[in-house]
């Protein structure tokens, strides 16, 4: 295989299952997708247990409650099924997929904060998905400390965070256009995110976000 | 991104993947939709908008009803589903009433019925678990809307 101008990221954060990065996920996307266009069924059935769970995490991020994101995620599918002939680079299919999840789950999340302002449920989808005892008890002493002071970062921090800690490669245009803010700025207020981060577990106790 | 990003995005990720995991079954859910597509059709996506308890607390666990509400720009359907052990009765509403051929998909397999000039339809006894439905609207005065679906859902 011809090496991809876009293989060659000393990180493996593309690599969800902790994959090795020589096998990217976007790659093993890639091939799956291929096969599926040439008639191979199995291929996509292993394509969306693959990705679904990716796809879930940056929906998630858009504050949606579970129904709604297990909906967004369904919906995705369906898009990428009616609209495979339009993949004209079969590379990019993950970036597509990515995508289209974002850009529904965004509709989605303004529809509800619009139609159910006032609505209990329309302020819970408004705010960062909050783990409930239960999860928190999944969790060890190490993620605890790092769940609490997540939540104590800004919504759109945690957003940005969240679908770059999930995407391969986001496209920062789109993403720029959902959270509002200048394509060159998300790299910085990516990295002033993790800082403001790494403040808060230096100092647990103390201080306001 | 310097190692120390690269690091924190990846205990980032870990922490979500633990503290927020996908719902179990999500994935077959999904190829449970897919396999009602028809590339033929152009339907209009409803989305789940609201499940809840119909009867909230009046009944016991053996006879539990709740509901489920699916939207779209122009339509809604509603499904009061009444649970008997492992099967189901749905009985649906489409508002605004659509006479409609319904195409239903549960984990037996699939069968057709009809939504009356009231919008209303019965699904007598469906299995419980994974259920999704397309909607034909049938010929009218008033023209013929085009078909809608819902997402997989489990009832």
């Amino acid at each position: 295989m011809e090496t991809s101008p876009r293989a060659g990221r000393s990180t493996s954060i593309a690599d969800v299952d902790g994959h090795s990065p020589a096998d990217p996920l976007w790659q093993r996307s890639e091939r799956l997708f291929a096969a599926w266009r040439q008639g191979d069924a199995d291929a996509l059935n292993a394509l969306v247990r693959i990705l679904s769970p990716v796809l879930w995490h940056i929906v998630r991020a858009y504050g949606l409650d579970r129904d709604a994101s297990d909906d967004v995620v369904q919906t995705t599918w369906l898009t990428l099924v009616r609209r495979s002939g339009s993949i004209r680079d079969e590379r990019a299919v993950l970036r597509w997929l990515t995508t289209t999840a974002r850009r529904e789950a965004w509709r989605v999340s303004q529809r509800s904060r619009r139609t159910a302002a006032s609505d209990d449920d329309a302020l819970e989808a408004a705010l960062p998905a909050q783990a409930s005892a239960e999860t928190t008890a999944l969790l060890d002493d190490e993620q605890r400390l790092l769940w609490g002071q997540v939540a104590r970062l800004s919504e759109r921090c945690q957003r940005l965070l969240r679908v770059i800690a999930f995407s391969d490669r986001p496209d920062y245009a789109v993403l720029a256009a959902d959270l509002d803010m200048p394509v060159g700025s998300i790299g910085p207020t990516r990295a002033r995110c993790l800082d403001k981060l790494r403040a808060l577990l230096s100092t647990p106790a103390g201080g306001t976000s | 991104m310097t190692h120390d990003d690269a690091a924190m995005m990846s205990r980032l990720r870990r922490l979500w993947e633990r503290a927020d995991p996908p719902p179990e079954h999500l994935a077959d859910r999904v190829l449970f939709a897919l396999e009602l597509e028809d590339l033929d059709t152009e339907f209009e996506l409803l989305r789940l908008t609201e499940r809840g308890d119909a009867l909230a607390g009046a009944r016991g666990p053996s006879s539990d009803v709740t509901s489920v509400t699916f939207s779209g720009p122009t339509l809604t359907v509603m499904l009061t589903v009444s649970v008997t052990g492992d099967r189901r009765r749905v009985d649906g509403w489409i508002a605004p009433a659509t006479r409609s051929r319904v195409h239903v998909h549960t984990t037996d397999g699939g069968y057709e019925t009809d939504a009356d000039t009231n919008g209303r339809f019965v699904l007598q006894d469906v299995p419980g678990g994974m259920l999704s439905l397309a909607f034909y609207p049938l010929p009218d005065a008033d023209g013929t809307p085009t078909p809608f679906r819902t997402p997989t859902v489990e009832i």
